[in-house]
């Protein structure tokens, strides 16, 4: 009888004890499972840090590709090693820029600065943390990107060695730089309508050219337009001489005009004494009705009467409206829109 | 043993195995969807790394077969890698097709870059000209799972100069 009790007795606890031990296991199994989530998630978020941080300093290098002068060497104060502001990496025109204002969190969650401090070397030409002479030529970087979980900050030093490359130089050879009016002239890009493309007639001088960039006058007028390039011409309908890069026109300045360059991948030979067009274009296209494209632009004129004030060519809208290649559009010829074009020597 | 106790034993047995069962269940969830972020985050990295190691070893863009500004983004670039005898370039390309991303190098097989549990939904190549033969391209991945019921998604972006060979 006492041993049949004790049998009895022993069961209760055996099931309290599994039951225990089986939410223990449970429970120890959940939590490693919630454990995993989180540090994946730090991971994801340590990664984007770091690719941002990684980004700022490409876009740094790509600022000092493009001048050093004037996009690095002003970029740091007195005294010595003492950091800069803050400067934050945007894509304006489709190029780098540094932006003394924020540009906003980076997909709703990152905040992303690059600061400069000028750099010091000793007597033996080596980096010292103080005292020494101010190198010129060198900078160094430090990006940062932030979020509320994660920080995560890269270190760098660039130089100014492209100065010793002897890079080839453009120069501008034709322009009409006094465009002062900015209105919805061309009605460009067209909004889904199919109203067409606008374009400037340009005459090169005495000797031919090869035309590596162009720069118009322009300014976003609304949120979103259609991304734009441009086409060099024989008219504005003819021969496609060359096709320039995209430019991403949310990237593009909505307060002022600016001038917005298209660069040419291989130089467009263009003959002398010759007139040409430059034809601006969207993607999709503003020439089709229906096509999904969004407006608008504003390319920056200036109105003369009786004649443009650009003796060379004249403004042109409406080419190419309703989906026909052939229509050259209307002549403006009261009117010149602002472009500059650049050639290599 | 009582009737008590049986009851007892019976009620415990049926409460353990829910409570057993619906831990099982949730713990599994938990696997898969610890599975689910790593595979999106592994996907997301290789890709990236992939086309941002191609681009900056390319010498330049193939605008041609290029397509910009586009979430179904098309990449084809012009490098000294893998380069044919008597050739002395060659070109590789990107491109997403059906949520996979896929590469190939002239003259090989094409390649997939990601595996059928995650979906490539943003594949979007920015071209920058940041001067004279001073090129780069911005890359914005974003990689979400292919299972509806545990769903993950990353979005990574690169800048990568193209410098030519390194």
């Amino acid at each position: 009888m006492i041993s049949h009790s004790r049998q009895q007795g022993f069961g209760l606890i055996e099931v309290v004890i599994v039951t225990a031990l089986i939410v223990t296991a449970l429970f120890g199994f959940a939590q490693t499972g919630a454990t995993a989530v989180r540090l994946l998630h730090t991971q994801q978020d340590n990664l984007e840090a770091t690719l941002l941080a990684r980004e700022a300093l490409e876009a740094v290098r790509s600022a000092r590709d493009e001048s050093w002068s004037a996009n690095i060497a002003w970029r740091t104060v007195s005294p010595l090693a003492s950091p800069s502001l803050r400067y934050y990496p945007v894509i304006v025109n489709s190029k780098w820029s540094l932006a003394t204002t924020s540009p906003g969190l980076i997909n709703g969650k990152y905040a992303r600065y690059v600061v400069f401090a000028k750099v010091c070397r000793n007597g033996s030409d080596d980096i010292v943390s103080s005292c020494g002479t101010d190198d010129p030529g060198t900078r160094k970087v430090v990006a940062t990107a932030t979020s509320t979980t994660q920080s995560v900050t890269l270190t760098t030093y660039i130089t100014d060695f492209q100065s010793y490359l002897n890079p080839s130089a453009e120069t501008k050879s034709v322009s009409f730089e006094n465009a002062i009016t900015g209105t919805n002239l061309a009605a460009f890009p067209s909004n889904n309508a199919g109203t067409g493309d606008p374009a400037q007639g340009f005459t090169i001088g005495a000797t031919a050219i090869s035309v590596s960039k162009i720069e118009l006058f322009l300014r976003s007028a609304s949120a979103t337009p259609s991304d734009i390039y441009v086409e060099l011409r024989t008219s504005p309908t003819g021969t496609v001489l060359g096709t320039s890069n995209m430019i991403t026109a949310t990237t593009m300045a909505t307060t002022s005009p600016a001038w917005v360059e298209f660069r040419f991948f291989s130089p467009v030979a263009l003959a002398a004494a010759t007139k040409y067009y430059v034809r601006l274009r969207s993607t999709p296209s503003s020439t089709d009705a229906g096509s999904g494209s969004v407006g608008s632009l504003y390319w920056d004129y200036y109105q003369q009467s009786p004649s443009g004030p650009y003796a060379g060519g004249e403004a042109r809208r409406y080419i190419g409206q309703l989906s026909n290649p052939a229509d050259a559009g209307q002549s403006l010829d009261q009117y010149d829109y602002g472009f500059r074009i650049y050639a290599l020597p | 043993m009582s009737l008590v106790e049986i009851v007892m034993y019976v009620a415990l047995l049926g409460a353990l195995s829910v409570f057993v069962t619906n831990s099982l269940i949730q713990i599994a969830g938990a696997y898969q969807r610890v599975r689910a972020e790593r595979e999106v985050l592994s996907g997301a990295r290789t890709l990236l790394d992939a086309v941002a190691k191609s681009t900056a070893a390319a010498e330049e863009v193939y605008t041609p077969a290029s397509r910009f500004n586009s979430d179904a983004g098309q990449l084809s670039l012009v490098t000294v890698l893998g380069a044919t005898p008597g050739h002395t370039t060659a070109y590789i390309d990107f491109w997403v097709d059906g949520g996979r991303a896929f590469s190939r190098a002239e003259g090989s097989a094409t390649t997939t870059l990601t595996v059928a549990s995650v979906r490539v939904v943003k594949f979007r190549f920015e071209r920058l000209v940041q001067g004279l033969n001073r090129e780069a391209v911005k890359t914005t991945v974003q990689v979400d799972s292919a299972n509806p019921r545990f769903p993950a998604s990353v979005t990574l972006n690169a800048t990568t100069a193209l410098r030519g060979n390194y």
